[in-house]
C-alpha cells in the first residue's frame, strides 16, 4: 500500500509545473554550485601552493644579509585550502589564508577573499554548502508544504480515509515520496560533487571519511526539513498557511536568528577593538607587566644577568653578540604579552560563539551549518589551530635565527636554508568529529523534535 | 446490512444525531430526506467511520464500525455531492489508485470496463480530472465504487448541480447497482428522486428520523407535504 501511495504522490509532483521549474532551476544551481566550488578550489590551492614556494624561495636564496635583517626579510605561511573547501568553504573567505612570518611581531593573516570581491559578495559565495543551507531547505518546503493540505483543498481526504489503506500507510507513503524528490536531488549534488572531488583531490583516501560524514549529516539534514514540512502540511490542512509556516521557519532559522544571535553576542560580550588591543599590547610591550619594569630596565636586568652567566665585566668583554641576546629575549616577553592579549580575543571569541551556537538549538539550518564548516576543516577552530602553528613556525625562526646571529653577523644562503618551510596539516576526522560533537547533538535533538512532531501530526490524520 | 441503533452523535450541547434506529437491507435503497443540519451526513459520517459516534452502534454486514474499521471501510464506497479526485492524474489514473488503495489489482481492460459501466465516455479517460464536468467526476465516483465491489454505498447529495440528463444516468446505476444486491444509504434534498429511486424514505429533522415510509406507499403529493411540513417547522 505504501509503494502505491509513492507511486501516485510522485506522478502528482512531477506533473505539477511549478515543480517542474523549480526543479530546473535547483539543477542549474547545483551545476552552477559544484562548478564554482571546483574552481575556488582549485584556483586557491594551486596559488597558495606555488605562493608559500615563491616566497619560501625568495627568502633561502636572500644572499649574504645580517642575520636579522634576513630574518626581516620573512615570507608567508599559507594555510592550504581545505580538502573539501569545494564543498563548503566556510569563514575561509572572512579570516584569510596567509601569514607573515617575521620577527617582532606576531603575523596579521592577510589575503581575504572578501576585500577583493565586490558587494555582491555579501549575499554569499554560491556552492554545494551555501546552496545546501539556504537554498535546498526551502526547496524541501516547496515540494512538501501541500502534500497533506492539498487532501483537503481538493477534497479528497474522504475518498482516501475511506478506503481500505491505512493512517500509517498514507503518513508513510506521503513522506517517502517526499524524500524520494529529496534523495534525487541529493542524489545529483553527490554525484557531480564526488566526480570533481576525485578528479581534483590528491589525498582521496584521507578525504573520504569526512565526506561520508559530511553527506550522512546532509541526509539527516534532509529528513528533518522533509519530516517537519509534511508534519506542518497535516496539522494546518492548508497550503498556503503551511507554506507562510514553513518559509517563517526557514527565514528565522536561516537568517533572523543567526543575525540576532550575533548581534545579541556581540552585546553580550563585546569584542576589544583593535586601537584598544594595540594600545594594551604596546604599553605591556614597553613598560612590562606587574613590577617588570620598562624595557629599558629590562634589557639593563638582562646584561647583568648576561655577563654574570659569562663571568666578564663588559659587554665588549662577552664571547657573543649580546644584540641577539636581547632579541631573543623581548621576542619571548612581547611573545607572552601578545599571547595573553590573543588568548583574552580568543576566549571571547569563543564565548561570542557559544552563544550563537546555542541558538542553533532553535535553528537545524544553523546546527547543519556548524557541522559542515566543522567537517569540512573551514571553521574558526582549524583557522586559529592554522594561526597557533604558524605562530609557533615563526618563534621558532626566531630562536634560529637569534641563536645564528650571536656568532655570526652574517648569514649565507646556507644558512637560510636551514630554515624550515612551514607545513600546515589541518585537523583529522576525529577532531573534526569531536568539534562538530555539539551541532550534531543539536541535529540528533531536531530528529526527536521531528519524530515527535510527526506522531503528534499523525493523530490529527481525520476528516 | 447497514443498520443504526440508537445512534447519537453530540457535539458539547448540541445533539446532532438522537438515538437513530434504522436498517437497510441487501439491494435496498434508502433515501434520507431532511434540511441542512437534520442530521443526514452525519449517520453517513458515521457509517464511514469518518466521525465517531457519541452512544449507540452503526452496523455494516454485522460488523461495527468503531470496533472493525478497517474491515467496514472495505465494504462500503462513498459518493459526496461534489466528487472530489485529484486534478493532476487522469480519470484512469484516479480509479487505478483507489483501486489499488481497496487492494485490487485490475487490468486496464477492466477499468475501462468499470468506467463504461459509470457511464463516462471513452474519449475522456485519459484527460485529465481539471477538465471534468461535475457529471463526470461522479461518474469516475460510481466507478470508484463498482471498483470496490462495495456491498454497501453512501450518496451524500449525489446529484446536486446534475443536469437532468446527466441525474437520470446517474439514477440508472444506481438501481442496478441495488439489483446487484448492493444496499444504499442515500442523504439528499431532491424529493422526486428520492420518491423514484428509493425503497424507502426517511425524513429527519433535528438528529431524528420523524418519518419513515416505503416509496410504494406515499404519494408524490404527500411526500412534498410532510417534507414541506418539516422544513416549516425548521423556518
Amino acid at each position: 500500500m505504501i509503494g502505491i501511495v509513492v507511486k501516485k504522490e510522485l506522478k502528482e509532483i512531477f506533473r505539477t509545473s511549478r515543480i517542474a521549474w523549480l526543479f530546473a532551476g535547483l539543477l542549474v544551481l547545483i551545476a552552477l554550485s559544484v562548478y564554482n566550488g571546483y574552481t575556488y578550489y582549485t584556483s586557491h590551492s594551486s596559488l597558495l601552493k606555488e605562493s608559500q614556494e615563491v616566497t619560501y624561495k625568495q627568502f633561502i636564496s636572500q644572499g649574504n644579509k645580517n642575520p636579522h635583517l634576513g630574518a626581516h626579510f620573512g615570507f608567508y605561511a599559507y594555510k592550504p585550502t581545505a580538502d573539501l573547501a569545494m564543498i563548503d568553504n566556510g569563514i575561509e573567505d572572512y579570516t584569510g589564508s596567509s601569514f607573515y612570518l617575521e620577527p617582532h611581531k606576531r603575523g596579521i593573516i592577510k589575503f581575504r577573499e572578501v576585500t577583493d570581491a565586490t558587494s555582491l559578495k555579501s549575499f554569499g559565495f554560491l556552492n554545494i554548502g551555501y546552496l545546501i543551507q539556504f537554498i535546498f531547505p526551502l526547496f524541501i518546503f516547496l515540494i512538501c508544504h501541500n502534500i497533506f493540505s492539498k487532501e483537503w483543498e481538493n477534497g479528497t481526504i474522504k475518498l482516501l480515509l475511506g478506503s481500505k489503506v491505512g493512517r500509517r500507510d498514507i503518513y508513510m507513503g506521503k513522506l517517502l515520496a517526499c524524500l524520494c524528490v529529496v534523495s534525487m536531488l541529493i542524489g545529483i549534488i553527490l554525484f557531480l560533487s564526488s566526480t570533481v572531488l576525485i578528479a581534483t583531490s590528491a589525498n582521496l583516501e584521507k578525504v573520504m571519511g569526512s565526506y561520508l560524514i559530511y553527506l550522512s549529516g546532509l541526509c539527516l539534514f534532509s529528513v528533518i526539513l522533509t519530516s517537519i514540512a509534511v508534519s506542518v502540511s497535516l496539522l494546518t490542512r492548508s497550503s498556503t498557511l503551511s507554506l507562510v509556516i514553513l518559509a517563517g521557519f526557514w527565514l528565522m532559522g536561516v537568517f533572523l536568528l543567526p543575525r540576532l544571535a550575533g548581534e545579541i553576542s556581540k552585546h553580550v560580550y563585546p569584542a576589544i577593538t583593535s586601537v584598544k588591543f594595540d594600545h594594551v599590547t604596546f604599553n605591556e610591550m614597553q613598560y612590562g607587566v606587574g613590577d617588570e619594569g620598562t624595557k629599558d630596565y629590562r634589557r639593563e636586568k638582562l646584561l647583568e644577568r648576561t655577563l654574570a652567566e659569562y663571568h666578564v665585566d663588559s659587554i665588549q668583554q662577552l664571547p657573543v653578540y649580546f644584540i641577539p641576546i636581547t632579541i631573543e629575549f623581548f621576542e619571548e616577553s612581547d611573545g607572552k604579552v601578545m599571547d595573553r592579549a590573543y588568548s583574552a580575543v580568543d576566549q571571547n571569541q569563543a564565548r561570542q560563539n557559544g552563544l550563537v551556537r546555542s541558538v542553533a538549538m532553535l535553528s537545524p539550518f544553523l546546527a547543519f551549518r556548524d557541522f559542515s564548516m566543522h567537517v569540512t576543516a573551514t571553521d574558526m577552530e582549524t583557522h586559529n589551530d592554522f594561526s597557533e602553528k604558524a605562530e609557533q613556525h615563526r618563534r621558532k625562526i626566531g630562536v634560529i635565527v637569534d641563536e645564528y646571529y650571536q656568532k655570526h653577523v652574517e648569514a649565507t644562503n646556507e644558512f637560510w636554508k636551514t630554515v624550515p618551510q612551514f607545513q600546515y596539516e589541518p585537523p583529522g576526522l576525529t577532531h573534526r568529529l569531536v568539534a562538530a560533537g555539539p551541532a550534531m547533538l543539536i541535529m540528533l535533538g531536531w530528529t526527536l523534535a521531528a519524530i515527535a512532531l510527526m506522531i503528534f501530526s499523525y493523530r490529527k490524520m481525520t476528516v | 446490512m447497514l443498520k443504526a441503533e440508537n445512534l447519537t452523535k453530540q457535539y458539547g450541547e448540541h445533539i446532532a444525531l438522537d438515538r437513530l434506529n434504522l436498517e437497510i437491507k441487501a439491494g435496498e435503497v434508502y433515501c434520507l430526506l431532511g434540511s441542512n443540519g437534520a442530521g443526514k451526513s452525519t449517520t453517513i459520517n458515521i457509517f464511514l467511520g469518518f466521525i465517531p459516534a457519541s452512544d449507540g452502534r452503526a452496523l455494516i454486514d454485522g460488523q461495527e464500525v468503531s470496533v472493525n474499521n478497517a474491515a467496514t471501510r472495505n465494504m462500503v464506497a462513498y459518493i459526496p455531492e461534489i466528487v472530489n479526485l485529484y486534478p493532476t492524474l487522469s480519470g484512469m489514473e484516479n480509479l487505478e489508485y483507489f483501486s489499488a488503495l481497496s487492494g485490487f489489482r485490475h487490468t486496464k481492460q477492466q477499468l475501462q470496463s468499470y468506467m463504461q459501466t459509470a457511464g463516462l465516455q471513452s474519449s475522456a479517460l485519459d484527460n485529465r480530472v481539471s477538465s471534468y464536468s461535475k457529471g463526470m467526476r461522479q461518474k469516475v465516483g460510481i466507478a470508484i465504487a463498482l471498483v470496490k465491489k462495495a456491498k454497501a454505498l453512501f450518496l451524500d447529495e449525489p446529484t446536486s448541480g446534475l443536469d437532468p440528463h446527466a441525474s437520470n444516468e446517474f439514477s440508472q446505476i444506481i438501481t442496478r447497482l441495488s439489483e446487484q444486491g448492493v444496499s444504499t444509504l442515500m442523504a439528499t434534498h431532491d424529493l422526486l428522486m428520492a420518491k423514484n429511486l428509493g425503497n424507502r424514505i426517511g425524513i429527519m429533522h433535528k438528529g431524528r428520523l420523524r418519518h419513515e415510509m416505503t416509496a410504494n406507499e406515499v404519494s408524490d403529493a404527500d411526500l412534498t407535504k410532510l417534507y414541506i411540513d418539516v422544513v416549516k417547522e425548521v423556518i
